[in-house]
């Protein structure tokens, strides 16, 4: 059929035919600005993509720098039982509680705190210090039984000891000194007893 | 439609679906509008430039602009005129038949024939293609086709008997 010459005639007569020039290049001229507001929209949606992830991109670095910076600043777990030791024997210290058993040594006071489940030992640094030790009652840090040992200097000055077993959460912590409202707080520990001592800062 | 550079198939395009608009209008302006009609809307839709899709936006707008039933009737293959087919017989040969007369001649037929003739003689569509296109029987597609080059047959023997000495 295709070799038909009806239908060969046909085939000739149509392509022959054509747009005109200017019909043609009306046409090609929309199919360009077509192409080219594509571009434009592409353009934009890109440079809107490239704002916003600009944008998002900021942010995370900014919560990253804030979230490391938090990291850091915020306490840890041992920062955080320290902060709360150091405010709780300061309190206890402030209240000047009577004391319950008088002695001017860890022996004799040894002997009336039976109920402590460690050793009063006397710590090297108390030796050092120079301290003399009035008496002791019973208190408790973080919950924990402790003794409250009341000493005081050459000058009279008044001190606060505490002694607690070292249990596996006060190992984790350092040795501290620091003074708040005026007052000298130090922790530590020796032979498995942590020791905290609140006093004049200025001894 | 992807031998030359883009500018150059679309321009191939654009010919190729000037031609099929012209097969169904067999008017050159309203074929060049009904292209434009039909461009906008491929560009605009952001449909792909090839021939199905343009040929089925021109042939939709074609529908839409001048009513379907109006202008592409169909006829069921029971219709035909077994007269029609007389013609056939003959082998038809005809070689001094020019575009003036042929264009007469194709304007004797209705729009679907001569859609049918353009879609098969110049874009090589088989009649099942034509029918899918064109969303009507194969039967119906060939019959046209057969009855359409009935009639160009026709044409150009009356044409002879006419200017015969």
């Amino acid at each position: 059929m295709k070799n038909d010459p009806t239908t060969q005639q046909i085939k000739h007569y149509y392509e022959r035919k054509n747009l005109s020039p200017k019909k043609l290049q009306e046409l090609m001229d929309i199919s360009q600005q077509q192409d080219r507001k594509k571009t434009s929209l592409a353009s934009k949606s890109d440079r809107w993509l490239f704002k916003n992830n600009m944008s998002i991109a900021a942010s995370i670095f900014f919560a990253f720098i804030i979230g490391t910076q938090m990291f850091f600043y915020l306490p840890t777990d041992n920062e955080a039982l320290a902060e709360r030791i150091t405010k709780e024997i300061l309190l206890n210290h402030q209240k000047q509680f009577n004391i319950e058993f008088q002695g001017n040594n860890i022996n004799e006071l040894r002997t009336h705190m039976q109920k402590l489940d460690f050793n009063l030992i006397q710590s090297n640094r108390i030796t050092e210090l120079g301290l003399e030790i009035i008496g002791t009652r019973y208190c408790s840090i973080q919950g924990e039984i402790a003794a409250q040992i009341k000493l005081k200097d050459n000058v009279g000055n008044i001190y606060t000891l505490y002694e607690t077993a070292l249990k596996e959460n006060l190992k984790k912590l350092t040795d501290e000194e620091k003074t708040v409202n005026g007052l000298a707080v130090s922790t530590w520990s020796e032979h498995g007893v942590f020791f905290g001592l609140v006093g004049s800062k200025t001894r | 439609m992807s031998s030359g550079t883009p500018a150059e198939d679309i321009e191939i395009l654009l010919q190729s679906g000037y031609r099929y608009a012209l097969s169904l209008t067999h008017n050159s302006t309203r074929a060049e509008d009904i292209l434009q009609d039909a461009w906008y809307a491929v560009l605009h839709a952001g449909g792909p430039h090839n021939k199905p899709y343009i040929f089925q936006a021109i042939r939709s707008r074609f529908i839409n602009q001048y009513k379907r039933d109006l202008l592409v009737p169909l006829i069921p293959l029971d219709d035909i005129n077994e007269e029609d087919y007389s013609t056939y017989d003959t082998p038809f040969y005809h070689q001094d038949y020019n575009d003036a007369a042929l264009e007469q001649a194709l304007s004797t037929l209705r729009t679907a024939e001569r859609e049918a003739l353009f879609l098969t003689a110049v874009e090589g569509y088989t009649a099942q293609e034509v029918a899918e296109l064109t969303d009507q029987p194969r039967g119906t597609i060939l019959s046209m086709l057969h009855r359409s080059r009935a009639k160009i047959r026709k044409y150009y023997q009356t044409i002879d008997t006419d200017t015969a000495p």
